[in-house]
Order: C-alpha cells, then sequence, then structure tokens
C-alpha cells in the first residue's frame, strides 16, 4: 500500500509545504490509520514524503512513531517503509527515534526507499552489525540464515538473534520457510 | 503627574546581556513609573525589543493602565512600528509619529518578521504557526540571504515550529515572536527571538522529578537533554540546540532569574560552549534569541 502524504496533506487541508505540529499528526495519523483497515497482514506500507519539506518532532511523534509502533502490535502485522524523505525530515526523525529507543529501552527503526544521511536505506539507532545485515539483505533481495552466518563471520546462534531482533523490528521480513527478505 | 513618574531606560537594547540593566528596573517600573523616556536608545534588536513588550504587558495586566512610552528617536519609533510593535495595543502611544514619517513595506519587509503573537491555546496556536511559517518561506531569501540555502531555511522551519509550540505547551501563557536580519559595520546578523511570560521552565518543571541543582541548570538539561515536563519525554529545545549548534549559531534562553547561552561559533575544541548564570533579577516566562552572525 502506497500513501502519498502530499495527497493526504491536501486532502486534510495541510495546504504548506511542512507538516508540523502535534494537532497535525494526530490528523494525519487518523486519517491513515483508518486505510490500514485494508492493509494485507505482512504488506509493506510506504509512506511517500515527495513534496513535503519538513516535518517536526511533534508531527513524527504522533504520526510516524505511532504507525511504526502499530505495525509491530496488533493482529495484523505489516511493515513500514518512508520513501522521498527531505534532509531535514531525515535528521528531526533520526532525533526523535534515538530519544525514543533511549528513553523508553525499545529500539524504533524504519527502513527507507532512498539512500539516508548514515550511508543506509534506513533510520534510527541500529548498531554496525544490524546495519550491515540490513543492509546485506537489501542487496540481495532475500537471504537465509547460513548466508548471512557466512557473510558475518558470527556464530549462528548469535547471527539467529540479530535477525530475530531485526524482524521484530520489522525491517526485515522472515517467511515461514526461514528465509529472509528485504522490504 | 509628576517627573518623578518619568523612568528613563537606559541606552542597552542592543544584546540580551545588555538588556538584563532593564530587567533590573523592571520592579521601579512595575511599582512606580507610568511613562517610560526611551530617549538614551540609539538601537534596539529583536530580543530586547520583545522583552520590553513582555514588561508593557506585564505592566498592563498588573495595573489595568497602559505604560506610556516618551521620547522614542525617530529611528527607533519607525523601527518599532515597522515590526508591529504598536500594534499589540499594550503601550500608550499619544505621541505618534507622523504618518509621512513613518517606513513604507517596501524592501524593508522582507528582511523580518513582524512581532506576532502565538495565542495559548493548541488549535489557535497550530493555525498562526502555520501562517508565520508561510511568511517566513517566502521572505527567507531576504532574511537569510547572506546563509541561504534550502538547507537553513528548512532548519528555521524547524526551530521556529519547535519554540513557538512550547509556549501553548508549557507556558500557560501566550507569547510573541519576531525575526530580523540586519548589518553592524561589515558583520551581518540574523536574529529570531521567541518570548512570553508564563509560568516559565522551572514552574514547569515543578511536578517533575528531573533532578537539577540550580534553575541554569535545569534550563541546561531543558535544551540538551530529551527531558519534558509534560511527557515522558521532549525533543524540541533539543533539536533546536543541535540545529543552531550545526549552522554555528548562538542560543540565548532566559527563564525566571536563570539563563543558558551556548556560542557555538566560538567553540573550541574541549572548551565549553555552555554559559550558565542565575540569580539574575526575575523575568517572568522564558525568552529565547537564536543568532547566527556571519
Amino acid at each position: 500500500m502506497v500513501i502519498n502524504i502530499r495527497k493526504k496533506a491536501d486532502e486534510l487541508k495541510q495546504k504548506g509545504l511542512d507538516l508540523l505540529t502535534r494537532p497535525v499528526g494526530r490528523l494525519m495519523y487518523q486519517s491513515i490509520r483508518a486505510m490500514l483497515e485494508h492493509i494485507r497482514a505482512g504488506e509493506t506500507l510506504v509512506l511517500d514524503f515527495q513534496n513535503i519539506k519538513v516535518i517536526d518532532s511533534s508531527f513524527i511523534d504522533e504520526m510516524i512513531v505511532r504507525i511504526v509502533i502499530d505495525s509491530r502490535n496488533g493482529d495484523m502485522p505489516f511493515y513500514v517503509k518512508l520513501k522521498n524523505i527531505s534532509e531535514i525530515a531525515e535528521i528531526n526523525i533520526d532525533m526523535v527515534f534515538r530519544s525514543y529507543s533511549n528513553y523508553k529501552n525499545k529500539k524504533i527503526v524504519v527502513i527507507t526507499e532512498n539512500i539516508c544521511q548514515n550511508n543506509a536505506f534506513f533510520i534510527g539507532p541500529l548498531s554496525d552489525r544490524e546495519k550491515d545485515i540490513v543492509e546485506f539483505l537489501r542487496i540481495n533481495k532475500s537471504l537465509i540464515q547460513e548466508d548471512i552466518v557466512k557473510f558475518t563471520g558470527s556464530p549462528p546462534g548469535e547471527v539467529a538473534g540479530i535477525l530475530e531482533g531485526l524482524d521484530s523490528l520489522r525491517v526485515i521480513k522472515k517467511e515461514n520457510n526461514g528465509v529472509y527478505f528485504a522490504l | 503627574m509628576t517627573d518623578s513618574r518619568i523612568l528613563t531606560v537606559p541606552n542597552r537594547f542592543k544584546e540580551p546581556y545588555d538588556f538584563e540593566y532593564v530587567i533590573d528596573l523592571q520592579e521601579q517600573i512595575l511599582s512606580g513609573a507610568d511613562q517610560l523616556d526611551l530617549s538614551r536608545i540609539t538601537f534596539i534588536e529583536p530580543y530586547s525589543m520583545l522583552s520590553l513588550l513582555l514588561i508593557g504587558r506585564t505592566y498592563l495586566r498588573k495595573k489595568g493602565t497602559k505604560l506610556k512610552l516618551t521620547g522614542i528617536p525617530m529611528n527607533i519609533h519607525q523601527y518599532l512600528h515597522r515590526m508591529d510593535f504598536f500594534k499589540t495595543g499594550v503601550f500608550d502611544m499619544s505621541d505618534r509619529l507622523d504618518e509621512k514619517m513613518l517606513l513604507k513595506r517596501s524592501s524593508f519587509s522582507n528582511r523580518v518578521l513582524e512581532i506576532t503573537e502565538i495565542p495559548n491555546k493548541e488549535r489557535e496556536s497550530v493555525r498562526v504557526i502555520g501562517k508565520i511559517i508561510g511568511v517566513f518561506r517566502k521572505r527567507a531569501g531576504h532574511i537569510l540571504k547572506y546563509w541561504l540555502s534550502d538547507r537553513v531555511v528548512d532548519y528555521y522551519v524547524t526551530v521556529i515550529s519547535e519554540i513557538c509550540q512550547n509556549i501553548y505547551e508549557h507556558s500557560l501563557d501566550s507569547g510573541y515572536l519576531a525575526m530580523q536580519t540586519y548589518s553592524v559595520g561589515k558583520e551581518n546578523f540574523v536574529r529570531l527571538a521567541i518570548g512570553d511570560s508564563g509560568i516559565g521552565i522551572l514552574k514547569s518543571f515543578g511536578n517533575n522529578s528531573v533532578p537539577y541543582d540550580s534553575p541554569a541548570q535545569l534550563i541546561e538539561l531543558a535544551i540538551t537533554t530529551p527531558i519534558s515536563s509534560k511527557r515522558e519525554f521532549g525533543y524540541g529545545l533539543c533539536q533546536v540546540k543541535a540545529i543552531v549548534e550545526k549552522l554555528k549559531g548562538t542560543i540565548y534562553l532566559r527563564s525566571g532569574n536563570a539563563s543558558v547561552s551556548t556560542m557555538y561559533q566560538r567553540r573550541t575544541p574541549g572548551s565549553s560552549f555552555l554559559f550558565l548564570k542565575n540569580d539574575l533579577s526575575n523575568f517572568d516566562g522564558t525568552q529565547i534569541l537564536i543568532s547566527l552572525a556571519g
């Protein structure tokens, strides 16, 4: 499912280039949440921010953080990917995600369609090892655990733990046959 | 009316540190004066202008009458008029300048954001913030002439939004915003000032368990760590600090009787870049100045 945030903002009468403040974030969240009634289990929700410049921390907290948390909970798990994020939006999302992760002691990360300033395709506090695995999977599209063990040189038990963690963060997809997929 | 009730204000409107001399006079103004003589002022920058406005508003709230401003030099009068200072209706301005002497809203208009009131109600405030950002984006090419890039404009949009939201979220009062770019000699400045006379940072954290040694240290924590008086944690001031650090600008944040200033443009490796002050004269609310110089 792809949601064009610019179009959605216009529908919600938010005309400017920027999406700012908590009330606007809440409005956007509620609108997107209503659309998620139709999402299939395991589907990736792409939020396209084309023609949106600034999204501030309040908007991010009320909208993106809640969508990402929702994707992990409930009966219908889904995946989230951000597209066409501006530089400042990326900086603001990263700061919010890092604060959230530190203070809640619960990591929050999101995959992106475009390359970010961390030279990878995600925003949030992943470790170097997690980053390597996510990137390796992105390039290869799908892998089994043994491929990643060979790539990292780490013990299988350790790799299995990292993959489980990344799957529960919804930054990679695990199929029932043991194959891992990039979003 | 006797002369003893006219208080002549010193020429201390050039920097926030300088304006402390005027804040020191606030008790005298609120208790005894009914006129402020501004004849000695040669220059007034946005933070000092907003703080003078807050003094006038506090006076009006406490006394029920407007403080009269007299002896305003023509250039200062023109500037204050241009910044919509008098439109706030806070001061008694019986000595009006002739219409012909007032500055026209032409090229100069593009270099400022006039004084705008930020309401303390969420819905109205969100509307006003949207309006301010709209005007800022239109004028950014002039306001940020010496620093211009899309990135810097976007940084300022974030800063304006974050600080304005703090007013209705935390201060329990309305506030004001103003922005201006100007030159002194060969140096160019852009200044964004936002202030309110609400409960201030200390009272805002009143029921919170954040440990701190002094009011200035609490302000320091508010801008360097994601603490919040309302939620589990907050992002706003921290993000403002991160952006100002990237831009190598300065932050002056004053609340109650304490202040913190950051001077990233002068930061050298290993040196302290945060300057904390306690035991200043009390000035209600929170006032913040973000400056770039170059």
